[in-house]
């Protein structure tokens, strides 16, 4: 699990980070969102021991990376795309990295046609597509076979195919159990990847759950289709919230989950159950002020 | 430990940059001792041996480029980055480095020791036993220097400025010390390595081989030490 708790850093005056705290559960795929500047990308490269925190702590199972055994074997990472040799080869550079993790060479022809640069990995990176280095960096995190993937901005410079084939990947390795965190401006293919996100602004958390929660809350209203609707309605009632009947149907600004959970709390029957489909880009927006997303 | 340095030997491998300082320093060194073979002909005293031998020094200011590419190139490149997620203790990526660059810049020195006499023993009769003070001091020297631009590397972050600084300081900085103090010069990196390479007693503006070597490991350990406080200090 990935927790970070009172999170700061200050470059100077400019406050990076400010006070966040926000967890990542295991076997999640979750997404780290926010505008241009929020310290997505420096929150990250602390939780991976690049950057040094003012105070606070960011820690992946109870450990700051550092401190973490064989750490290529619980963590992956996949950072800055231009951070190659550019006259070393794809292969080279994913040798020289499993030399120092003691990985066998073997592994690495295997992740190379894995990522399908197998015909390129003799190549020089300098002559390497922006897709092509990503690629590179996913193979170059999947080394030690992590249980953890953290990923920056990971579909920038990906085309349609790539960014399909990132989107397949992710998901066949989250579906093994495992837990992708996973920083990204597009929030179309966010929402259909994610299962959980944590929002950022000016370096705080401004939001963190489940996609379907944080779009309902947003939207501020769930549709439900009963033939109990007048009993569901005072359920919800006692709960805090409002309804709305409108013959069979009730409409709430609770989160499906609670509604669900209080209909089955009450054995109310459901014929329906829908969260009002608001996109996550609106979500996003309402949650950060309208802050346009990069 | 032995992974790193596994790892630093493969990024020295896989690029040509070091393969091209190699061939710089034998260039040089080949030039130097066929101007000497052509020129004097005949080698005749004891001073003249160690001069000539003295032409294989040329691979301490490459071991020393060396050292500030096998740092401050990761830093430049970027791979630095790729390096400190397999490798998170500093301290052991940084110990890795200064034990290929020693061995890096030691090998060049070998390398041109050989050429040098190569040439110059049939060529101009040098006599290697009169040449083994600077021999030696050369191979002590050349470890030291690689480790040195290791550290130089980690303070100055730019492979390039590295080199730049480093060689303003030998050719201009060192002069400079030179005017102002004639004492204090024999203290400055440049001639503390070049007093250890030199084979003698010392004289009016270079330490003696053994107070040469002491003070060339001493400015070798500060900037490994500078380094190593701003490599583990700072954000990457």
């Amino acid at each position: 699990m990935i927790e970070v708790v009172d999170l700061r850093k200050r470059y100077r005056r400019t406050a990076a980070v400010d006070g966040l705290t926000f967890t990542v559960r295991n076997g999640s795929i979750t997404g780290f969102l926010g505008p241009n500047g929020a310290g997505k990308t420096t929150t990250l490269r602390i939780l991976l021991g690049l950057v040094h925190p003012t105070s606070g702590k960011a820690t992946i199972d109870g450990r700051r990376y550092r401190h973490l055994d064989r750490p290529v074997a619980r963590v992956g990472a996949v950072l800055e795309a231009s951070n190659y040799h550019p006259k070393r080869s794809g292969r080279n550079h994913l040798r020289m990295l499993a030399a120092a993790a003691g990985i066998p060479n073997t592994r690495v022809d295997e992740l190379t046609e894995l990522v399908g640069l197998g015909n390129a990995a003799g190549r020089a990176v300098g002559g390497y597509s922006l897709g092509m280095c990503q690629r590179l960096g996913v193979a170059g995190a999947l080394l030690g076979d992590p249980k953890l993937l953290v990923l920056d901005e990971p579909a920038n410079g990906l085309d349609p195919e790539g960014i399909r084939w990132l989107r397949d990947f992710l998901r066949t390795f989250a579906g093994d159990g495992k837990t992708v965190f996973i920083s990204s401006h597009v929030l179309g293919e966010m929402q259909q990847l994610v299962d959980e996100v944590v929002i950022i602004h000016h370096g705080k958390l401004i939001a963190q759950g489940p996609v379907s929660e944080l779009t309902a809350r947003v939207a501020g209203s769930t549709r439900v289709r009963t033939p109990q609707a007048t009993a569901l309605r005072e359920s919800l009632v006692q709960a805090g919230f409002e309804g709305t009947l409108d013959g069979d149907q009730l409409i709430t600004p609770a989160p499906a989950e609670r509604v669900g959970e209080l209909a089955a709390a009450k054995g109310i029957v459901l014929h329906e159950l829908v969260a009002d489909a608001t996109s996550l880009e609106e979500a996003f927006l309402e949650l950060t002020g309208g802050d346009e997303i990069r | 430990m032995s992974a790193a340095l596994r790892s630093e030997w493969l990024k020295v491998r896989t690029v040509r940059t070091f393969f091209w300082f190699w061939v710089g320093s034998a260039g040089l060194i080949l030039i130097a001792a066929i101007s000497v073979v052509a020129s004097n002909g005949q080698i005749e005293s004891a001073a003249d041996d160690r001069s000539v031998a003295r032409i294989a020094a040329i691979a301490l200011v490459f071991g020393l480029i060396a050292g500030i590419v096998v740092m401050a190139g990761e830093i430049t490149h970027g791979t630095v980055t790729q390096t400190l997620l397999v490798t998170p203790v500093r301290e052991r990526v940084l110990l890795a480095k200064v034990i290929t660059a020693a061995l890096i810049s030691l090998f060049v020195a070998v390398s041109a020791e050989l050429l040098v006499l190569a040439i110059t023993v049939p060529g101009a009769s040098l006599d290697v036993h009169n040449s083994r003070p600077v021999l030696l001091g050369i191979l002590l020297a050349a470890p030291l220097a690689g480790a040195l631009g290791v550290g130089f590397g980690a303070v100055v972050r730019s492979q390039g400025s590295g080199i730049g600084i480093s060689l303003v300081w030998l050719l201009i900085g060192e002069n400079i010390v030179t005017v102002m103090s004639q004492s204090a010069a024999k203290y400055t990196p440049g001639r503390a390595f070049a007093a250890l390479a030199s084979g003698e007693g010392g004289h009016h503006d270079l330490l003696s081989m053994g107070p040469g070597g002491l003070v060339a490991a001493v400015w070798t350990a500060a900037f490994v030490a500078a380094g190593l406080l701003v490599f583990l200090g700072r954000d990457v």
